[in-house]
């Protein structure tokens, strides 16, 4: 996440020529208790998906059917998965291709998204036409179709392959998005006032028109970060999702709706998912609070 | 505005076509063979197999698979699916239903997320606002598969007070629960889309101005703020109400209402490509209306935006 | 959750039935999970929600009689076989009509019959005719890609009408059990009127059994019968109405049961461990009939060793295995265990003796490869059994193991072809209740169901014994040495038999037979 603030940072340090230095902005966010909880899960998520051997000693690939989805007893705090291993294990393994499809996807969509709606709404005419009719397609294209096609005629499905489709076909929404705010945006005086004084229009699109327009957008990407977790879910419920013997939250998602009977294992990958989304969706409020030009007055 | 919309139309055209073809397509590269899938385990002698294939033109060329679905859908003859069924029958039953679920659960949806985002807005950090975030955190956890048996557990089998499926009890009795599923399901994305767009705006220069220059909150609320900050908002209620026709899907096979999301799914699973393609164009002509009708609506919202 | 659900449904499986039943109201509303038919045509039907509709509609030439487990008489009076059981004479009892007051006649089975054997129609239970004399002749080869043309020959020389009664059967090989195939319900007769024009009564299906249409059908309609008194078949079902109601959403449909808004549900996957609790006092469970197996590619050179297979097998813990499934056994021999037949001590290389079969895997000189098992994607729970069984394929044996997954109709495609590479699940269902239609379709070297492109002309040799044994105890003796042979080459793993579990209201008690299962059809009114 450093990373992004710094980015975000870097546009804020010439906006309408005040400074925030990022040392200001991250002693901003600090102040902040929530944003500093929030920040430690998911920099613990990170870690869990990096080396979850921190986590657990338990080997996730031991498994005893005869365990099938047993409750939890000493020694196996979350019970045991369909197949008879350690849940806890299991969840903690999970981690890491869920972290990558939200991380990957959602701050890719949110660049591709951003980008294209940006030059979409600030250039109506061929621009806007170009970009938003191809987005028409694709909308109109049944993505679920496409995930169905593509991950069966690839021979190893991987999380990649996952990442770029939902890229690919789930930019035109949050384009749409980002379209309209530009609309209300570019109008507004102070962009007509840097229009009016030559300012180019690039620089106008990033230090102006993106960053009081993008606020819409940052809510549903985060929003969304939870959803692209269970679009994995979806997949491997129509069974083209992470084959063994790769672990995910999604596929456990899509095995305990299979076997809802035993509700712990719904529980814990979702109680996993929904924390990690719930602490991208703060930090994403509470940088763009502080990074909001109109709050700093 | 009346040439604005002929172009959208016009435009319309040569894209509904790259779309149909691009549904066909990649319905024609889906793997399995529909015709075993149908027959299940017992196997098929191979004088049948050619028979059904021939009948649906299986063993033709793409192109010449795609142009003939396409002759289908231009002259009306939509025939019937591999599994039997009259397509033309077949739309008649479900159009209805699904135009009168999605109406009542986007009403919900709309309803439930305006009125929460608004609201969390403008009292940022109120008690709405918290209650937002924690209704946002239940209904991220949650998944629509869960609450949707929960919802007909607890209304239809145990207090009665909501059929447990099917039509039979018409409308509205039979769409109730499905419609609120779909609104809890869909509700926080929109609250929570609306709430930030109403703060960013709230906060921006000319509602200071208005407010400088000693306007009554009402009246900068209503007439400054929202029509800014409702443009978002327009925009995702559009693509949630083009989204909501293969969205339902879930609610339908749940609540046994035959509308076309589960027809769309089930010719998907066969590689019916003429019944896919024809859903599709459906829901393409609905999503160009509806787009055409949101920037119409950026127009009636906030004159600066017109000429779009 | 579960405990909840148990306590707030203890009242409900009893006395919240739809109609609040007075006792002369013999109605049922029967679920079937399944999307609605499109059609009643019984020899264009092979699938399970339309052969029990038609079970209802159409009445069979012979069926199982559900207490005894013996052939029984329906619309047949006779059928007998000649000396060798090459030909097969069927004498039809007099007096029987159609609902539209035709008389039945020999001619219309064999016009029926006719009908479907005609490959160019694609009418489903084309198949079923392969076995008589003259198929081929009806069912040319066709060039990949032609459209078959309608022959100019249109009936089976086999089939021969002697009088209005009377026709006989002729197969091309001899078949001692020709005779039992006849109680399948898709073999039903359609009247002249419908073959003269089948696709318009699509939606009115004219039948010759115990209930008839008592409603125009239309699509999305639940379907309508009401008994009809022209039957005079033997056990004549009790209800005097019957609503088949489609909810192709299983978990739906079981709702539905509970709420007190249908008679009979099917117990789907996910309420297996449940449903006992859900209705206390209206389940019912049977032996469904059929078997499930781990597939062996004879084809692959690799999997070839005996030894190899039954170091698979015992390696495999059957009992943990049913227990994921559900609802189900683990298999011990290669037939179902409702069949005549069946021994549940055949297979000596089904226990789970993982040190027994580490040592097999030595003696067969172990195995280096990376074993590929692949599984369904069209349901949900392939991908879950086949992890299942790489676990323990893994930490029994060592191997090492890799899964992919495919649609369906892929995976036959490719085994098919013989391209398939590693393992996959299959199972099979019989036709009719007899130990060689497990025999002859799944290990025969040109069966129907020969999964593993398995080959033994020792095996072929004994089931042709047993098909040409007109007494049928000695005839099931010989196919038992054919089941010993293919367990002892095991191209087939046993693994589970199913049994199916229903939830009945507290106004009918359902059929349950250890022969034919569980029948709402034929349910009882209290």
């Amino acid at each position: 996440m450093s990373e992004t603030s710094q980015v975000f940072g870097a546009e804020t340090q010439d906006l309408e020529g005040r400074t925030l230095s990022n040392t200001q902005l991250l002693r901003a966010l600090l102040r902040k208790p929530q944003f500093v909880i929030c920040l430690v899960l998911v920099l613990t998520f990170f870690l869990m998906a990096a080396v979850p051997r921190l986590f657990t000693s338990v080997d996730p690939h031991f498994c005893a059917l005869a365990k099938s989805a047993h409750s939890r007893e000493p020694g196996h705090p979350f019970g045991f998965d369909i197949q008879g291993c350690d849940y806890f294990a299991n969840v903690i393994y999970g981690a890491r291709p869920s972290v990558l499809v939200s991380l990957v996807a959602g701050i890719g969509g949110f660049v591709v998204a951003g980008i294209l709606g940006l030059l979409a709404g600030y250039f109506p005419g061929l621009v806007d036409t170009a970009i938003s009719r191809v987005a028409d397609v694709l909308f109109a294209l049944p993505g679920l179709i496409a995930l169905i096609v593509i991950l069966n005629s690839v021979p190893n499905r991987s999380i990649w392959i996952i990442v770029a489709i939902i890229l690919v076909t789930g930019w035109p929404q949050g384009m749409r998005v980002m379209r309209s705010t530009v609309f209300s945006v570019r109008n507004r005086e102070y962009v007509l006032a840097a229009r009016s004084v030559g300012v180019p229009p690039l620089r106008i699109l990033r230090k102006h028109v993106f960053p009081n327009a993008m606020a819409p957008l940052l809510a549903m990407t985060t929003l969304g970060i939870g959803g692209l977790i269970g679009l994995e879910a979806v997949l491997t419920f129509l069974g083209v999702g992470l084959q063994p013997p790769s672990i995910s939250w999604g596929s456990q998602f899509g095995v305990a709706a299979s076997y809802r009977e035993s509700p712990h294992l719904f529980l814990w990958p979702a109680l996993f998912i929904s924390t990690m989304t719930i602490s991208f969706m703060i930090i994403g409020d509470s940088i763009r609070d502080a990074l909001d030009p109109k709050l700093l007055r | 505005m009346i040439r604005f919309i002929l172009r959208r139309i016009l435009a319309a055209i040569p894209i509904g076509l790259i779309v149909t073809l691009g549904v066909f397509a990649l319905v024609f590269a889906m793997p399995g063979d529909p015709l075993r899938e149908l027959a299940g385990d017992k196997p098929i002698p191979a004088a049948v197999l050619a028979a059904k294939r021939a009948q649906y033109h299986l063993d033709d060329p793409f192109i010449v698979q795609y142009l003939l679905s396409m002759k289908d859908m231009f002259t009306g003859h939509f025939g019937t699916t591999f599994a039997g069924a009259d397509i033309a029958d077949q739309l008649r039953l479900r159009i209805p239903v699904t135009l009168k679920l999605a109406t009542l659960g986007l009403v919900f949806q709309w309803i439930a997320g305006l009125l929460f985002g608004l609201y969390a807005g403008f009292k940022r950090n109120g008690v709405m606002d918290r209650l937002l975030l924690l209704a946002t955190l239940v209904v991220l956890a949650v998944p629509g598969l869960v609450l949707y048996f929960t919802g007909q557990y607890l209304f239809g089998v145990e207090l009665k007070w909501l059929p447990v499926s099917g039509t039979r009890d018409g409308w509205p009795m039979s769409y109730l629960l499905p419609a609120i599923c779909i609104g809890i399901t869909g509700f926080a994305g929109l609250a929570r889309l609306t709430r930030t767009s109403i703060v960013d705006t709230a906060n921006s220069d000319f509602v200071k101005t208005a407010r400088a220059k000693g306007l009554g909150e009402q009246r900068i609320l209503w007439r400054h703020v929202l029509p800014n900050a409702l443009l978002p908002v327009v925009t995702l209620m559009g693509i949630d109400f083009a989204g909501i026709f293969a969205g339902a899907v879930l609610a339908e096979s749940i609540f046994n209402l035959p509308g076309l999301g589960q027809f769309m799914f089930q010719a998907i699973k066969l590689k019916e490509g003429g019944v896919v393609v024809l859903l599709s164009t459906l829901a393409f002509l609905m999503f160009i209306l509806i787009n055409l009708a949101v920037d119409v609506i950026y127009g009636a919202i906030d004159p600066r935006v017109r000429n779009v | 959750m579960t405990v909840g659900l148990a306590l707030l449904l203890s009242s409900c499986g009893d006395g919240k039935s739809s109609s609040g039943s007075g006792s002369g109201d013999k109605s049922e509303i029967i679920a079937i999970a399944a999307d609605p038919l499109e059609y009643i045509n019984p020899l264009n039907e092979n699938g399970s929600p339309g052969i029990q509709v038609a079970m209802a509609v159409f009445a069979p030439l012979v069926t199982t009689d559900p207490n005894t487990g013996k052939l029984q008489n329906v619309m047949a009076d006779s059928i007998t076989p000649d000396k060798t059981s090459q030909t097969w004479t069927v004498k039809l009892k007099p007096g029987n009509t159609f609902q539209n007051g035709q008389a039945l006649t020999a001619k219309d089975y064999v016009d029926s019959w006719n009908m479907t054997a005609q490959g160019s129609n694609a009418w489903k239970n084309n198949g079923f005719f392969s076995k008589v004399e003259g198929y081929d002749a009806l069912n040319p080869p066709t060039p990949d890609g032609a459209t078959p043309k309608p022959t100019s020959v249109k009936t089976l020389s086999g089939l021969k009408q002697v009088d209005d009664l009377t026709f006989t059967v002729k197969l091309k090989v001899p078949f001692s059990q020709f005779g039992l195939t006849l109680q399948y319900f898709g073999l039903a007769p359609l009247p002249e009127e419908v073959r003269k024009n089948p696709d318009a009564y699509k939606r009115k299906p004219i039948g010759n059994g115990p209930y008839k249409m008592a409603a125009d059908w239309n699509a999305g309609d639940d379907i309508k019968l009401a008994k009809w008194d022209g039957y005079k078949g033997p056990n004549a079902p009790e209800a005097q109405s019957i609503t088949y109601r489609f909810i192709p959403n299983a978990d739906t449909a079981y709702n539905e049961f509970l709420a007190g808004n249908v008679d009979f549900v099917d117990v789907p996957p996910t309420k297996v461990k449940t449903f006992k609790s859900d209705a206390p006092d209206g389940w019912v469970t049977a032996v469904s009939s059929g078997a499930n197996y781990l597939v062996m590619p004879a084809w692959d050179a690799r999997y070839k060793n005996p030894k190899l297979r039954h170091a698979f097998s015992m390696a495999i813990d059957r009992k943990a295995f049913a227990d994921l499934v559900g609802l189900s056994d683990p298999a011990k021999g290669l037939i179902a265990p409702d069949i005549d037949g069946y021994r549940d001590n055949a297979c000596k290389y089904c226990d789970y003796d993982p040190a027994k079969a580490k040592q097999l895997l030595q003696e067969a000189g172990g195995f280096s490869d990376p074993v590929i098992i692949s599984y369904s994607t069209t349901s949900a729970t392939g991908q879950i059994f086949a992890e299942a069984i790489g676990n323990m394929l893994r930490q029994n044996l060592g191997l090492t193991v890799k899964y992919s997954g495919k649609a369906g109709s892929d995976i036959t495609t490719l085994a098919d072809t013989r391209k398939l590479d590693g393992l996959r699940f299959s199972g099979w269902g019989h036709d009719y209740p007899s130990i060689e239609d497990y025999l002859t379709p799944m290990f025969k070297s040109n069966g129907d169901a020969n999964f593993a492109g398995y080959n033994n002309p020792a095996l072929d040799a004994v089931l042709a014994k047993g098909d040409a044994e007109p007494d049928q105890e000695k005839a099931i003796k010989i196919y038992q040495q054919a089941e010993d042979i293919a367990l002892e080459d095991m191209p087939l793993i046993p693994l589970y038999t199913k049994s199916n579990a229903y939830l009945h209201s507290a106004k009918i008690e359902p059929r349950v037979s250890k022969y034919v299962g569980v029948s709402a059809l034929y349910a009882t009114f209290k």
